[in-house]
């Protein structure tokens, strides 16, 4: 018995990895896919001395629930939205996390004994004009038909989508109304940094290019129309196909044991 | 931290007992170089036990393998959603035989009473090392697809910073906690590796396979 003492054992240690997380924690899971803290603006603005510039409150709710000051129309709101246009899309923080987020933040403002040098960016990307995706194309990439010329992993991998063809990866979220929720720009800002957990990493060396971001915009702004949104989505045979094979199998195991009598 | 025990800490740990203790046992102590086959006090489970889990494990570790080392190959086959659904199908009906056959492996050497008498520790261990990792497996073959693609970029480059002395985990310590968990249990089966009846799976009895079936003769048999 004492083995399945040292096995429960190390199950006990590991359950324990998914809690306990820190400000800092949080803002690289949730935030840190928009928001630098130091060093120019994502496809949000630039979060230091934030705690500074905003009335905490204020930062709070917009953590929390961003709907809210849209439909009370706050001025400040208002004009981030205008400026980097679309919304903070609610990204399901609680009470409790906002607050340690912020506190998290407060240690990159101005009376902050910390200092990190600021590369001021200019806050618009120096666009191009935008190129013409093809969404057929971008649907190709995101199942991986297509391969990303960096060699980046298709988005399938993880990710599901509407119209995709396939059930797609669960380990992260559905991206069917990613074009609703970020608008063109910033999805063109989130899909130039990635800057995700994992994704951020995996894509370290792999960035896409200005065509295989501009596919990947149109394949999710057809996915994300309203013809796309009545398809129901494509039921896909997974896992039951794996539950079916193996049921097979165990049935050529039965014939086998069967052979010798 | 505990990403640190988990992606460099356990993994160099268990490789180094692999590779130093396994020669030095094959060297001295060969004598018990044995899987320890218990087919002659329990036959009739042992078909629903050893040949599930064993084909299973086998091609499995075999997919980990090829995915490891030759990534990009398997990326090429992966292109297409068909090939996607068809090879997860495949594995996934892997990950069940080895989930089925480890877990009857289990409760075989529970229920027989005269094979529980003769079961040391370790092989309780074993088992349920086997069990936990063959379960951890298919639970993210089921809810974290498609692992087979995710598994390209991320574990593979990281058990190659591994290899190459320069471990890199920030790539797979935002993976969730089965990941984890299935990482653990499988370097832990390694570090088993030199010590105990695992030691049979550096032999593949590739022989065996042509060889005709085993017939037991008995002077007189009862109805089993």
């Amino acid at each position: 018995m004492r083995g399945i003492i040292t096995i429960l054992f190390f199950m006990l240690i590991f359950s324990g990895v998914a809690s306990a997380q820190t400000g800092e924690d949080i803002f690289y899971t949730k935030c840190a896919g928009c928001h630098k803290i130091g060093g120019g603006d994502l496809s949000g603005p630039d979060l230091q001395g934030v705690t500074d510039r905003r009335d905490i409150q204020w930062i709070k709710t917009i953590i929390t629930n961003p709907d809210k000051l849209v439909q009370e129309n706050d001025p400040t709101m208002m004009e981030l939205i205008a400026r980097y246009g679309f919304q903070m899309p609610n990204l399901g923080v609680s009470d409790e996390e906002a607050d340690k987020i912020i506190e998290y933040l407060k240690g990159f403002s101005a009376g902050a004994p910390r200092e990190t040098p600021v590369e001021k960016q200019p806050a618009e990307q120096p666009s191009a004009p935008a190129l013409e995706g093809d969404p057929i194309s971008g649907k190709m990439y995101f199942t991986g038909e297509k391969r990303f010329s960096a060699g980046g992993p298709p988005c399938i991998s993880c990710h599901s989508a509407r119209g995709a063809g396939i059930q797609g990866g669960t380990l992260a979220p559905d991206l069917s109304d990613l074009y609703g929720k970020l608008g063109e720009k910033g999805l063109r800002g989130v899909l130039q940094t990635l800057q995700f957990p994992v994704m951020k990493d995996v894509y370290k060396n792999k960035k896409l290019s200005e065509e295989e971001i501009a596919d990947m915009i149109a394949f999710f702004k057809e996915t994300g129309s309203k013809a796309q949104k009545k398809q129901v989505k494509s039921g896909g045979m997974y896992p039951i196909s794996g539950v079916m094979l193996f049921l097979v199998a165990m049935g050529i195991i039965w014939l086998y044991s069967r052979r010798v009598k | 931290m505990l990403d640190l025990i988990i992606f460099v800490i356990i993994p160099y740990f268990a490789i180094a007992l692999a590779v130093f203790v396994t020669p030095y046992r094959y060297l001295t102590n060969r004598l018990d170089w044995s899987a320890f086959s218990t087919q002659f006090l329990e036959r009739k489970k042992l078909v629903w036990g050893s040949i599930p889990w064993h084909y299973g494990v086998i091609l499995i570790l075999a997919g980990h393998l090829i995915g490891f080392l030759f990534p990009s190959a398997v990326q090429s086959i992966l292109s297409g959603i068909e090939a996607i659904v068809a090879m997860e199908s495949i594995a996934l009906t892997l990950g069940l035989l080895a989930l089925t056959g480890s877990l009857v492996l289990l409760l075989r050497r529970f229920s027989s009473g005269i094979l529980r008498n003769i079961s040391g520790y370790m092989d309780w261990i074993l088992l349920l090392l086997v069990l936990y990792q063959a379960g951890t497996g298919v639970y993210m073959g089921i809810f974290a697809r498609w692992g087979m693609e995710w598994y390209l970029h991320t574990a593979v480059p990281w058990l190659y910073s591994l290899l190459t002395l320069n471990p890199d985990i920030s790539i797979v310590s935002g993976l969730p906690v089965i990941f984890k968990l299935h990482v653990t249990g499988a370097f832990l089966i390694l570090a088993l590796l030199p010590f105990t009846k695992f030691v049979h799976f550096l032999f593949l009895p590739l022989d065996f396979i042509k060889d005709p079936p085993l017939l037991y003769r008995w002077a007189f048999r009862k109805k089993l």
